[in-house]
């Protein structure tokens, strides 16, 4: 992706948005560039648990916003991994304390003072001010979307108010994915979900037990040297930001080159 | 196209008669700080264009480009919308409706008289708005759950089959029948 500032979002909640933001940051800090993540959900901040991070907030983003500190105070430098930082939100505050320009500010001195190659913004739920905030320095944009029904009509409402900010960039990451429950018919298919939304394909996330294992200890699995399927899926995504060609692996399903020659034809 | 000066910036007014060669004409001075475009009703998308050139070309920034502003679609008039129309979407139109992309679920299509969707259409499509029983709705696909013509309703059964393929809506007797469409 061209974007540096990148808003990870999703619309509804509890799809995936804050560990997919802290495993895409932590594979791209290892691939060598210098990354920032910000949580921007004030009030409700997670990122911070999600990485291990908690206990090293001092500062934080309202803070810079107003003016309580320098920027360079308020980024948390994981040890873990070289180049990652963290920007926490503010836990004792509420969305009003949110300011779109000061945001746009905070992101210019971000790549242009702190010479950061990529920020993910993760943003809260929902369609209002934490939402439009986040995606107010945004230049790109993750959208996270689980394969259902009432995620996906979130994403797209998501996905009109993002191109109505002008942001181009927008890929989709289709999140907890059951390959067993998709075989079945149980569950939305990648290419019908592609379909809805009509826009491109960043990576298939699979479901996995050991998710829940790495947000409790606070370490993102992507670091895990491990083979894990979300560990890859994280991975490859960050190549893909990256502008690497990593081609999909088999969790789409066979009918994806026939539905894709219709839709290119035009018939169905 | 007319040129004015506001408190803002500069406002320019796009009219029918613009094309993207007459907008060259305009001085890049004028361009080069916050501009406004006021759109006329048939103002044309590459007149736009043209235009949001011309201004990154003079420094300056397309701050705003409004809709025609109070002049109101007159009554019959076709409203083209030319991408696909995303959930808490909404198009309205005082006469027919053409939606070049898909009406997503969640989105809605209000027009007096006809709605036709080159897509998709997932979303409430209500045709006939004023009371046109006549009106009708046709999409390259239906998967709706819910078409309106006038003061008609159609609400989709629980495992209503998909049928690939084009299909029209048109009031029967007062009830809505949606049939594959044969040309």
């Amino acid at each position: 992706m061209n974007a540096k500032a990148i808003v990870v979002t999703s619309g509804k909640g509890g799809v995936g948005k804050t560990t997919t933001t802290a495993n895409v940051g932590a594979a791209l800090a290892q691939l060598g560039e210098k990354v920032v993540v910000i949580d921007t959900d004030v009030g409700l901040r997670n990122l911070d648990v999600v990485m291990g991070l908690e206990g090293r907030v001092v500062y934080d983003l309202i803070d810079v916003f107003e003016g309580r500190c320098k920027l360079k105070q308020a980024l948390i430098r994981d040890k873990r991994v070289e180049n990652l930082h963290l920007l926490a939100a503010s836990q004792t505050r509420d969305k009003s304390a949110l300011s779109e320009e000061r945001m746009r500010e905070t992101v210019t001195k971000l790549v242009d003072e702190e010479g950061f190659d990529r920020i993910l913004i993760d943003s809260p739920a929902g369609i209002e001010s934490g939402f439009q905030t986040a995606a107010s320095a945004a230049e790109g944009a993750l959208v996270v979307v689980n394969p259902e029904v009432s995620s996906v009509r979130d994403a797209d409402r998501i996905i009109g108010l993002l191109e109505a900010r002008g942001i181009t960039e927008i890929k989709c990451i289709i999140n907890r994915l059951r390959p067993d429950m998709v075989r079945r018919g149980d569950m939305l298919e990648v290419d019908d979900v592609l379909e809805i939304l009509g826009i491109k394909l960043i990576g298939i996330v699979p479901e996995d037990e050991k998710i829940i294992v790495s947000t409790n200890v606070g370490s993102p699995i992507s670091l895990d040297k491990e083979k894990s399927g979300a560990g890859d899926a994280f991975r490859s995504i960050a190549k893909r930001v990256q502008g690497q060609e990593i081609p999909h692996s088999a969790l789409e399903s066979k009918r994806g080159l026939m539905t894709y020659l219709r839709r290119i034809l035009g018939i169905g | 196209m007319k040129t004015r000066g506001t408190r803002n910036g500069i406002l320019l007014s796009l009219d029918a008669k613009d094309t993207p060669e007459t907008v060259q004409g305009t001085q890049l001075e004028l361009l080069s700080g916050k501009v406004f475009v006021e759109l006329a009703e048939r103002a044309s998308w590459a007149t736009l264009k043209a235009l949001e050139a011309l201004v990154t070309e003079a420094g300056g920034t397309l701050a705003e480009v409004r809709p025609p502003g109070a002049v109101v679609q007159a009554r019959g008039e076709t409203q083209i919308v030319a991408r696909t129309v995303r959930s808490g979407g909404r198009v309205e139109s005082r006469g027919s409706a053409i939606i070049i992309g898909d009406v997503n679920a969640g989105a809605e299509v209000v027009a007096e008289d006809d709605i036709i969707v080159l897509g998709t259409l997932r979303g409430v499509a209500h045709a006939g708005a004023g009371g046109n029983e006549a009106a009708f709705i046709w999409a390259q696909q239906v998967q709706s759950k819910q078409l309106r013509i006038a003061g008609a309703l159609a609400q989709a059964g629980g495992d209503s089959k998909t049928v690939s393929g084009p299909e029209v809506a048109q009031l029967h007797n007062g009830q809505i029948i949606l049939r594959p469409w044969e040309h």
